[in-house]
């Protein structure tokens, strides 16, 4: 049976990502893998802004970097949840994966775990010298996967 | 390959990205101190040109030392300081005993007094029960709330530090979000709740020495450098209207990127009305530290050119520990000392630097081909602040331009209050990068905040910021008696 992974994390996702993996799952009666990995760096980033640059003390710092891990995982277990029902009410075989760390790490331990055929991603919208500067998990994953990588641009919220 | 082989293999990661890109991330802190160490030997070995001294050299290249390590932070910000002090006796810039006494700098002592009160504030969790019993009077409507969500971290910083408002109120905004069911990336509304309250935050940090302990830095180094002063009340007369004015300007700015998409936030307000709730009834502990925090600012106020502002501070202190309303380990838990090295060894570099000459031999050869009027003057000082401040600490630019802006100051025969407001007021309004400063990078990582859009958003506001800033500079200041 073929394998889709949908990588998505707090910073990268989009409904018309998720809207490609069920579909494609359906249509080729693929195992879906959703993998959400909890971005693990920011809130260090937080902290460190606080500490070193707001001169603020510890505890209120830890505070807040945790007030920050708990959205994040917050975030990611009604992303999981809604993503399991959709798969669920379309009658997919459906896997979750929760990792906490760096995107581009995650992902390829997830390929390799389950063997995935395709894997589907999210590319956030930032400029190319971003890019350049502080690297593309999303590049680098299109280029190191060993699997068919499909790309969705972050979409424009519309209101 | 089996599925061992493969993971083994898919452990080890090969950095693909252009080789001067990969070897300058992973060489970057050692390069930048070498490149620091090199630079100071250059300044050190080259002759003293025309009108430096060669104590004025030697504090230079202390300067370009501690500017280098502000600005990448290989070193912590405090640690950079404390380089600093010791530099200057041993290139014989100062004696010892003169460079360890500025660090009892009467500005060091009044900005440790005021983490201490704001931990105070914070332990005792009233500075949480303001922000709930302000921000509950704006729920009419979401256009009300999220001015409620940008006046209310405003007006708290005009008395405790930005960065603590905003740690503080980030869990409240993120309760409202929750309440209204908004998504990350699929709702302006909750985007525009995080900017008001990083934005809000920063705004109201200009408007006295509390909310941003860089703008008592910068008068601690006009004092210690040329003996004049900015008093408690000054500063707020010749900020506040300012951030008056920027207020309503960041709504709109913000209305206009991030539209209103909900309708009702009666939910919000219940949540919050139930946060009040757990608050209970305030306690007398609260109460009396209210009564403190309110005496000190108006002893302050009406006091402070008589009794001294970290005098005034330290007394609060003081009456802090003998009604028992704060222990020694909230100061461990909610103050960092790193303020303290931080502070006291920029002082002493800008002493340094003032003494010198450095700091008037810089100011005539950066600006003198350029600077025609001292409207340009303040100009081309604003926007380099407002510049740097979006990639390095305020702190770190206030300690960097100030004896600059001195030098200029008695170059041009302007006022050096001029001088300070110019460069720690813009130092204080940075909008644009989201991890500039912590309010920044606290409303990004809730993970409701795109970085584009705080960009994009943030540096029109940072525009419209400096116009009026300038405006303000030319048509309100003289009229304070603030002339240039």
């Amino acid at each position: 049976m073929k394998t889709i992974i949908l990588a998505i994390s707090t910073t990268q996702h989009s409904p018309a990502a998720v809207r490609y993996a069920l579909d494609v799952a359906e249509k080729e009666h693929a195992r879906l893998v959703t993998l959400f990995v909890i971005d693990s760096k920011v809130p260090g980033l937080v902290f460190e802004k606080l500490i070193d640059m707001g001169f603020i003390g510890e505890k209120p710092s830890v505070e807040l970097k945790e007030a920050v891990e708990k959205e994040y995982q917050q975030q990611a277990d009604e992303k999981i949840a809604e993503i399991r029902e959709l798969a669920e009410g379309r009658g997919l075989e459906h896997d979750i994966y929760l990792d906490k760390g760096d995107f581009f790490e995650s992902t390829l331990q997830a390929i390799a775990k389950f063997s995935a055929d395709v894997i589907v991603l999210t590319r956030a919208r930032r400029s190319q010298l971003s890019r350049i500067f502080s690297g593309s998990a999303v590049d680098e994953l299109t280029k190191r996967a060993p699997c068919e990588v499909k790309v969705f641009e972050e979409e424009r919220i519309r209101s | 390959m089996n599925l061992q082989e493969h993971r083994a293999a898919q452990s080890v990661v090969v950095d693909t990205r252009p080789f001067p890109v990969v070897f300058l991330a992973r060489s970057y802190r050692w390069l930048v101190i070498s490149g620091a160490a090199l630079v100071f030997g250059l300044i050190l070995s080259l002759p003293a040109p025309a009108g430096l001294t060669l104590s004025g050299q030697k504090a230079l290249a202390v300067f370009a030392v501690c500017l280098i390590m502000w600005l990448t932070r290989v070193i912590p910000l405090a640690v950079t300081s404390l380089l600093a002090i010791i530099l200057l006796p041993i290139l014989g810039i100062m004696e010892s005993g003169e460079a360890f006494s500025l660090f009892g700098n009467q500005a060091v002592f009044f900005i440790l007094g005021a983490f201490i009160l704001a931990a105070a504030l914070m332990k005792s969790g009233l500075s949480g029960r303001m922000a709930l019993f302000f921000l509950r009077r704006f729920g009419r409507s979401p256009q009300a709330l999220l001015s409620g969500t940008l006046l209310v971290p405003a007006f708290l910083s005009f008395w405790m530090p930005e960065h603590a408002v905003a740690a503080m109120m980030f869990p409240i905004v993120l309760e409202i979000v929750h309440s209204l069911e908004l998504k990350p990336k699929q709702h302006t509304y909750a985007e525009s709740l995080f900017l008001s309250l990083a934005w809000g935050a920063a705004i109201g940090g200009i408007a006295t020495f509390l909310g941003g302990a860089r703008n008592a830095l910068a008068v601690g180094i006009l004092r210690q450098s040329t003996g004049q002063w900015i008093g408690f009340f000054e500063w707020m007369v010749a900020v506040v209207p300012i951030v008056i004015i920027l207020l309503p300007i960041a709504y709109v700015v913000i209305r206009r990127f991030c539209p209103i998409d909900v309708g009702d936030v009666s939910k919000a307000i219940e949540v919050l009305e139930e946060k009040n709730k757990e608050f209970g009834r305030i306690t007398i502990e609260q109460k009396l530290i209210g009564v403190i925090m309110i005496l000190t600012v108006l002893a302050w106020i009406f006091l402070g050119s008589r009794f001294e502002l970290a005098t005034i501070a330290i007394v609060s202190v003081v009456a802090l520990f003998v009604f028992q309303l704060v222990k020694w380990k909230d100061l461990e838990d909610y103050v960092n000392w790193g303020v303290v090295l931080m502070y006291g060894g920029a002082i002493a570099l800008g002493f340094a630097l003032a003494d010198s000459g450095a700091a008037g031999w810089l100011a005539k050869v950066t600006l003198t081909n350029w600077a025609t009027t001292p409207l340009l003057i303040v100009g081309m000082l604003a926007v380099l602040s407002l510049v740097l401040t979006e990639g390095m600490s305020n702190a770190a630019v206030v300690a960097m331009l100030m004896p600059v802006a001195l030098g200029i100051a008695a170059q041009y025969q302007l006022d050096p209050r001029v001088m300070v407001l110019t460069v720690a007021v813009p130092a204080g309004l940075a909008f644009t990068m989201p991890m500039a400063n912590p309010p920044n990078a606290i409303a990004f990582s809730s993970g409701f905040v795109r970085a584009r859009t705080m960009i994009l958003v943030g540096l029109r506001l940072t525009i419209i910021a400096l116009i009026i800033f300038l405006i303000m500079a030319r048509y309100y200041w003289p009229l304070i008696g603030l002339e240039f």
